[in-house]
């Protein structure tokens, strides 16, 4: 027998849903459909579809790359210090991008605290490319790989580890082929949220990759700009954003909601 | 379970920073005092935030007690529009010609006048790295320039500088960036120890009193846009008599020497 | 050679002292109540928990204490099973060897041979969360034997399995010790386990060791109230006190029998007594006859099996009873009946606890005659 809810619970819920659905369903009324293919070339959207792809994949990677070993640090390691690493790897979710932004031009930045060794060394320059769009995408979605790897290394009992050993694998071996399979689920959603966050990102972007098409102009950015040249274009690429999402995360709903 | 609520926490999170980013700066009251008789509401380019929030509001105020003046500052033709549909507006003070002639088609408006002029100027950081000692300079490969975009005003009158000069297409070749506001153009060349080689920006961008430390070279008077920023009272404005006088004041001499301090230059 | 183990394990406030032994193709079982340290006991000897400095486990004459556990020739088959969840039956099987260094194939042969002795129903390719209880025990134990371990541990083997399936596992695991030419340690808290797989039994309470025997010696002289519970025997601890005609009075916490000690025993003296439930006979009435105890009180509980009946009374002391099926029918006795228990003097067996206080260290005075029923 089906239990219907409490009506309040409902009202309060479809209020909820309300909230969120209006602005996306307000954006597809008021799209000037009729202008759709001059407006999406006028604002470079297919520049800077490709663009925000090949930037949120490259970050995600990097995200998992090293996000998943600096959670196994924080989760497995014994050193001092360790919650005050964990806080602030965590930062970069809590900080405005914005300040996110200005803090890697001053630490990668040419002229700064490290990127003047890149720059006057090798000669490389991080700004005003992808790859500072990369960085920059990276640099405030990593933590949600960290978080959610984390999490699941926490829920994934230690006794399987042990079990392991008893059979005759050493720690690494258990880790490997053990553990790490347990845990494909968490990082596979970490991996989802943390692509979505690197799509979404513009604030540190804009302040340290700067910004222009082809080159660092990915989705956001160009909303951003074109809100001020072609509205209706603003709507077109807003939307652009908004269908890859849904399309993304309801393929990964399954990895999103498994909790173990 | 665990991990759900942190997967959720995280998303919350992620939708509050990005939310908390998005900031156009477009809408910008500036405090009020507690309940006078009269406020009034001037729409102003953003490049006249500064001097106009600053300086000139607060010395209207003094002057006329019982007025409070509040600013409302953003691109000029966001303002434009937004005086169009909701006409709450008492003074409008814009960039440019255009957005002035639009309001005076609709709703109309009244004494009006340009009141100051803004030119622009290369900025370089302090040691300027790429040598930047005149516009045609520029031109030269490598360089690495950035501008406001297209569609902000400053951003086409420094692209109808280039033009001038006739380096155009080399010049929109070394751009690495084509920022949103003026703000975020200079603080390429201001942070760290700047990022870019060179920028265009109003003089009143970098005066004195806006207190960054750039290095200005000086473009022709010849290849020079000049932007002329007319003020007027908003047809059907609230406080039409207050609204005059406040454009009066800022032609008047006081008003422009505090203009001048900002940067900008009086009308000769 | 088998294996011998002088364990010191310190766990929070808890700690584990104990020495055991045993030989090759022998299976001692580890019988105690739940927080006694059973399970501290299977992981030291897995090496899964530090053992303290001074502890020494040696296996076929090596010592193993100090090595991590994937060097030690010890098999754990687990009480809550521990399979890989993501692996398959036969992976999880075949995951000793090729950690061990097996090649793929090889191992995964093995592993399906395993398989196929010890879980024949179950499918090579299923993962473990399809298997039932029984089941999983089965590929447990296939997994722990595959890399033919020195030392067996299987941590409460009949836990999860449903009652259906147990006959079954315990066969199993009769059959798997029985032919394990290495040492095997079994863990139980119900004794039927280890009452009837078990070459020796040692009886562990709270981290200490307080019987060690042959399944027989325990259920004939226990010596722990835990221990006599286990073997449903009844249990008495007290003073004694002669009596003129050469019997004596046992006073104890919980009731006063009378019991016909050897010799002469001081007044005083301490003593345990055991009595067998089935020379506990049961009356409607008040008895008469030479039984020099008689006792009144209420059933409390009856347990039926098979053509027994073991009958527990809350008289003074609290006694068991055994008798046919059929004077349980015969005579109406149900829980909440009013009964007479009665024995003789000459069928309680006496120890005498010495001077020096041996026999498991009890000198508090106290009856069990609590606890199972089921031997």
């Amino acid at each position: 027998m089906h239990r219907r809810l409490p009506l309040g619970i409902t009202i309060l819920a479809l209020v909820g849903a309300a909230f969120v659905v209006l602005p996306v369903l307000a954006l597809v009324i008021r799209a000037p459909w009729g202008d759709l293919s001059t407006s999406l070339s006028g604002v470079g959207a297919t520049t800077a579809l490709r663009l925000s792809i090949e930037v949120s994949l490259a970050a995600t990677a990097l995200s998992l790359f090293f996000g998943v070993p600096l959670a196994w640090l924080l989760a497995r390691g014994t050193f001092p210090g360790r919650s005050v690493l964990r806080a602030m790897v965590v930062l970069p979710i809590v900080l405005p991008p914005v300040v996110g932004g200005i803090g890697l031009l001053n630490s990668l930045g040419r002229s700064g605290v490290a990127g003047q060794w890149l720059y006057d060394g090798l000669g490389i320059q991080l700004t005003f490319t992808i790859w500072g769009a990369i960085i920059a995408a990276t640099f405030v979605s990593m933590p949600l790989v960290v978080i959610a790897t984390e999490a699941g290394l926490h829920s994934v009992d230690r006794r399987y580890e042990q079990a392991a050993t008893t059979l005759g694998a050493s720690q690494g071996l258990a880790m490997r082929r053990v553990v790490f399979p347990m845990l494909l689920p968490s990082i596979v959603a970490g991996a989802v949220l943390t692509w979505a966050r690197a799509l979404g990102e513009f604030g540190a972007t804009i302040t340290f990759a700067g910004n222009l098409e082809g080159r660092t102009q990915t989705l956001p950015l160009a909303v951003y700009q074109a809100r001020q040249t072609d509205p209706g274009g603003a709507i077109f690429l807003s939307l652009i954003l908004v269908v890859i999402s849904i399309v993304v995360l309801v393929a990964m709903r399954n990895h999103l909601m498994k909790a173990r | 379970m665990k991990r759900l609520c942190a997967l959720l926490l995280a998303t919350t999170l992620v939708i509050a920073a990005c939310s908390s980013d998005d900031d156009g700066g477009d809408t910008f009251s500036s405090a009020t005092e507690p309940a006078e008789t009269t406020e009034l509401t001037v729409f102003a380019a953003s490049s006249l935030t500064a001097v106009f929030q600053d300086a000139i509001g607060p010395a209207f105020e003094d002057a006329n007690p019982g007025v409070t003046v509040s600013f409302n500052v953003g691109a000029s033709d966001a303002l434009a529009a937004q005086i169009q549909s909701e006409g709450t507006a008492d003074v409008f003070a814009s960039a440019s010609g255009t957005w002035m002639d639009e309001i005076e088609k609709d709703p109309g408006v009244s004494d009006r006048t340009d009141f100051v002029m803004n030119r622009l100027v290369i900025i370089t950081p302090p040691d300027n790295p790429a040598d930047i000692q005149s516009i045609d300079d520029l031109a030269t490969p490598g360089v690495q320039l950035v501008l406001p975009a297209e569609g902000v005003p400053v951003g086409d009158y420094a692209r109808e500088a280039l033009d001038n000069a006739g380096i155009l297409d080399e010049a929109l070749a070394n751009v690495v960036s084509n920022e949103e506001d003026n703000a975020s153009v200079v603080a390429k060349i201001t942070t760290g120890g700047g990022e870019a080689d060179a920028a265009i920006v109003y003089t009143s961008d970098v005066s004195d009193a806006a207190g960054n430390d750039v290095n200005a070279v000086v473009i022709p008077e010849d290849v020079n846009v000049i932007a002329t920023y007319p003020i007027a009272v908003v047809e059907g404005a609230p406080n039409a008599d207050v609204a005059a006088d406040f454009v009066a004041y800022v032609i008047a001499s006081e008003g422009q020497a505090t203009l001048k301090d900002y940067g900008f230059e009086p009308l000769a | 050679m088998g294996f011998r183990a002088d364990l010191a394990v310190t766990r929070g406030t808890f700690d584990v002292r104990l020495a055991l032994e045993a030989a090759d193709g022998e299976t001692l079982a580890l019988l105690g109540p739940n927080g006694a340290g059973k399970t501290t006991v299977v992981e030291a000897l897995a090496g899964l928990v530090e053992a303290a400095e001074g502890a020494t486990i040696e296996l076929d004459g090596e010592r193993i204490d100090r090595l991590p556990p994937e060097r030690r020739r010890v098999g754990v088959c687990f009480q809550d099973d521990l399979l890989f969840p993501h692996l398959s039956v036969l992976e999880n099987v075949a995951f000793g060897l090729r950690a061990r260094g097996t090649a793929k194939a090889a191992a995964r042969t093995r592993a399906g041979e395993l398989l196929q002795r010890f879980a024949p129903g179950v499918r090579p390719g299923a993962k473990p969360r399809e298997l039932s209880g029984g089941e999983r025990r089965r590929v447990s134990l296939a997994r722990a034997l595959a890399t033919d371990p020195r030392l067996l541990l299987l941590d409460e083997p009949l836990a999860g399995v449903d009652v259906t399936a147990r006959g079954q596992i315990r066969s199993l695991l009769r059959e798997v010790a029985g032919g394990f030419d290495g040492v095997v340690v079994l863990v139980a808290h119900d004794p039927l386990d280890a009452l009837t797989l078990a070459d020796r039994v040692a009886i562990m309470e709270a981290g200490r060791l307080t019987q060690e025997g042959t399944p027989d010696q325990i259920r004939n002289a226990p010596r722990s109230p835990y221990a006599a519970d286990l073997v449903g025997v009844n249990l008495f601890t007290g003073k004694l006190e002669p009596l003129e005609d050469g019997a004596a009075t046992l006073r104890t916490a919980a009731g006063t029998i009378t019991v016909a000690p050897e010799g002469a025993p001081g007044s005083g003296a301490t003593a345990i007594a055991t009595l067998r439930p089935a020379d506990v006979s049961l009356h409607l009435e008040r008895p008469e006859g030479s039984a020099r105890n008689v006792f009144e009180g209420t059933v409390d509980e009856v347990a039926i099996e098979a053509d027994r009946a073991r009958v527990r009374l809350d008289t003074q002391p609290p006694l068991i009873a055994e008798v046919t099926a059929g004077s349980i029918a015969r005579l109406g006795l149900a829980p909440g009946t009013h009964a007479w228990a009665s024995f003789k003097a000459v069928e309680v067996s006496l120890h005498l606890v010495d001077q020096a206080g041996d026999r498991a260290g009890h000198p508090a005075t106290e009856s069990t005659a609590t606890g199972t029923l089921s031997e």
